[in-house]
């Protein structure tokens, strides 16, 4: 995620890897993207919305198949729409089923490599198949796939030419633990080879765990971008709570209500459950009130740090 | 980054939906009754729907319209044929005396199509509920639907009228003459599209406003179309039972008081044998149709007014 910096004469020009500019997509009278802008640069983003917001219209106007009514979509400094030289640099992974059920895994990653002109196909589809770790089932026909293997062989379709972006819409959709879990040590392993790797899910934990930032788009508009963390801190109309077990949890509930910062101390199964609606505030005084109170601090934990609270916090503003 | 930001830290943006409320004038009840009021004679002509909800409206008021279209074809190539031209137009079984006998049936298919549509809709979707929920009363979102559907029988029946009218005017050898000729005409058939708009229209509505079924509504409204007439011929040809009672019984077929209006109103000869055979005066059919157009009117407000939502 990029956020707007002074300009550095010394620096070169910043050309995101992804820049969304004042989008808007409409279907008649239907306004699906209304005016988002945004700019990605390496690493994994979430792309956050409820069904309908609009991140499949979104995602295929970054794909280069649907046009934007209104505003830019750009791959590599390259418009999106209209210009087939952006799919060697970029690779997409579509929700809905897109794969020939007799072809076998491997067949599929060969005509991939074919299609996208690569001097060795069949070595380039070899190695996006091992990629995605489906070296043992990559003769089979993709029919008899599970639809998590069915995920794996379109990503190893949409990598087979090494693009550096990813597009990947619902990626973890018919996956099990296991293959959430694979697929999120190979997603984060490109993003630090350095690809941008932006996905679309509504599985708010896989986000969690996955993305260095996100996008939140909510009935077309984009709600909120960023890392979650740094959201939930600038939501300043909701309190923050915060856990905090120390040798005398009564004696620093007392203490912290002295602390304007804190609107709330209860002491629940063993800990203090602390409300407050100023986080730095609260965070540089805690210290000094167990220490003013001769409490020793063992744990001091966010209780609604969470993408959940974020998340269901810009949808219902 | 161009949103409108209204939180912004180091490592996170929240931005501002647009979200507002609106503090613009509220333009008040006439405005939301003139509002449904055109958006029912847009639902009419299937406007704002699909394709082919626009087929049936669009064809049978295209048929209504083409007899008259041919019979200006006739007139002008009547007034080409010298002298016996005048007989040959005499001759023309399309008439304004005769139209109503022509396209009756059209308008009737049209009413039945268009009205549970109209209807049945808002009922069907449960949205009665925010109509009445706003500045909008029962009898207004009621009349304002029954009038747009009026407005548009109305249309429908008097496009062709108008049509034949300036027609007749244009193929005429002196068009000034022409439309001394036929200016006689043009209450005459104001009047009997009125009467059909609001007797047809009117009855439509009150059946259609009884059900959120379209096919139920749609089979009720050409049956009270098409039964009344035949058990009307039933009884005054057959000399089942009085026969007073089967010569009033006319005045309870709409069809046949339409056509027994039409006849009152052009001075001609009923097309129905029935409303011939009733020998009823020409002003009770006219009665009968006002009688007919605003009970059905009222019930239908009435059914509004109690509908539960």
């Amino acid at each position: 995620m990029t956020t707007e910096l002074p300009p550095n004469p010394a620096a070169p020009p910043f050309t995101p890897a992804i820049s969304v500019d004042h989008v808007s997509r409409w279907y008649g009278n239907v306004v699906a993207v209304n005016d988002i802008s945004f700019a990605l640069g390496p690493g994994v983003t979430g792309l956050l919305g409820p069904n309908g917001a609009g991140k499949s219209t979104l995602l295929h106007m970054m794909a280069g198949l649907l046009a934007p009514s209104a505003g830019k979509v750009s791959i590599l400094g390259q418009s999106a729409w209209r210009s087939p030289a952006i799919y060697r640099s970029l690779g997409l992974v579509p929700e809905r089923e897109a794969v020939h059920p007799y072809l076998t895994g491997f067949q599929f990653a060969v005509y991939n490599a074919e299609l996208q002109g690569l001097a060795e196909p069949e070595a380039a589809a070899e190695r996006a198949i091992a990629t995605v770790e489906l070296t043992d089932a990559a003769h089979r026909a993709i029919g008899t796939y599970s639809k998590g293997m069915r995920q794996r062989a379109k990503l190893a379709g949409a990598l087979v030419h090494d693009p550096p972006v990813l597009l990947l819409d619902e990626p973890f959709n018919g996956m099990d633990p296991r293959q959430r879990l694979h697929m999120i040590s190979l997603l984060r392993s490109m993003a630090a080879a350095g690809r941008t790797i932006l996905f679309s899910s509504h599985i708010l934990e896989e986000v969690e765990r996955l993305a260095d930032s996100i996008l939140v788009v909510y009935a077309g508009r984009l709600a909120a971008s960023g890392d979650f963390r740094s959201i939930r801190r600038l939501m300043t109309d909701r309190p923050h709570t915060f856990t905090v077990r120390s040798s005398d949890d009564r004696r620093l509930a007392a203490a912290l209500m002295l602390e304007p910062a804190v609107f709330g101390a209860e002491l629940v199964d063993g800990r203090v459950s602390v409300r407050t609606a100023d986080f730095g505030a609260f965070t540089r005084a805690l210290p000094r009130i167990a220490r003013d109170s001769a409490v020793s601090l063992f744990e001091v934990a966010p209780a609604d740090d969470s993408l959940e609270s974020v998340f269901s916090y810009l949808v219902r503003r | 980054m161009t949103q409108t930001t209204t939180a912004s830290g180091p490592g996170g943006s929240i931005y501002d939906l647009g979200y507002r409320g609106y503090d613009g004038p509220r333009l008040g009840r006439r405005s939301a009754v003139r509002a449904l009021f055109a958006h029912a004679i847009r639902t009419c002509f299937g406007i704002g729907r699909g394709g082919r909800a626009k087929i049936p409206p669009f064809t049978l008021a295209g048929l209504a319209i083409l007899p008259a279209v041919i019979a200006v074809g006739f007139a002008a190539l009547a007034s080409q044929a010298g002298p016996g031209g005048e007989a040959i137009e005499q001759a023309s079984p399309i008439r304004y005396e005769s139209y109503y006998g022509l396209v009756g049936v059209l308008v009737m298919l049209f009413c039945a199509g268009q009205a549970p549509e109209l209807f049945g809709r808002d009922q069907r979707y449960g949205v009665l509920p925010l109509y009445f929920s706003r500045v909008l009363t029962r009898p207004d979102y009621a009349l304002a639907k029954v009038f747009g559907l009026l407005a548009v029988v109305f249309g429908v029946v008097l496009a062709p009228y108008v049509v034949l009218f300036i027609g007749r005017v244009f193929v005429a050898p002196d068009p000034v003459t022409g439309l001394g000729d036929e200016i006689g005409a043009l209450p005459k058939f104001v009047a009997q599209a009125l009467l059909v708009a609001g007797l047809l229209g009117g009855i439509a509505s009150l059946i259609s406003s009884w059900t959120p079924r379209r096919a139920y509504a749609i089979a009720a409204i050409i049956a009270v179309f098409i039964i009344p007439p035949i058990i009307v011929a039933i009884l005054s040809q057959g000399g089942v039972g009085n026969a007073d009672i089967a010569r009033a019984s006319v005045l309870l077929s709409p069809g046949d008081i339409l056509v027994g209006a039409n006849a009152a109103i052009f001075g001609s000869i009923p097309d129905s044998p029935s409303v011939a055979a009733a020998n009823l005066p020409g002003w009770s059919f006219i009665v009968a149709a006002i009688v007919g157009s605003v009970g059905s009117i009222a019930l239908t407000v009435r059914r509004y007014q109690r509908i539960s939502t």
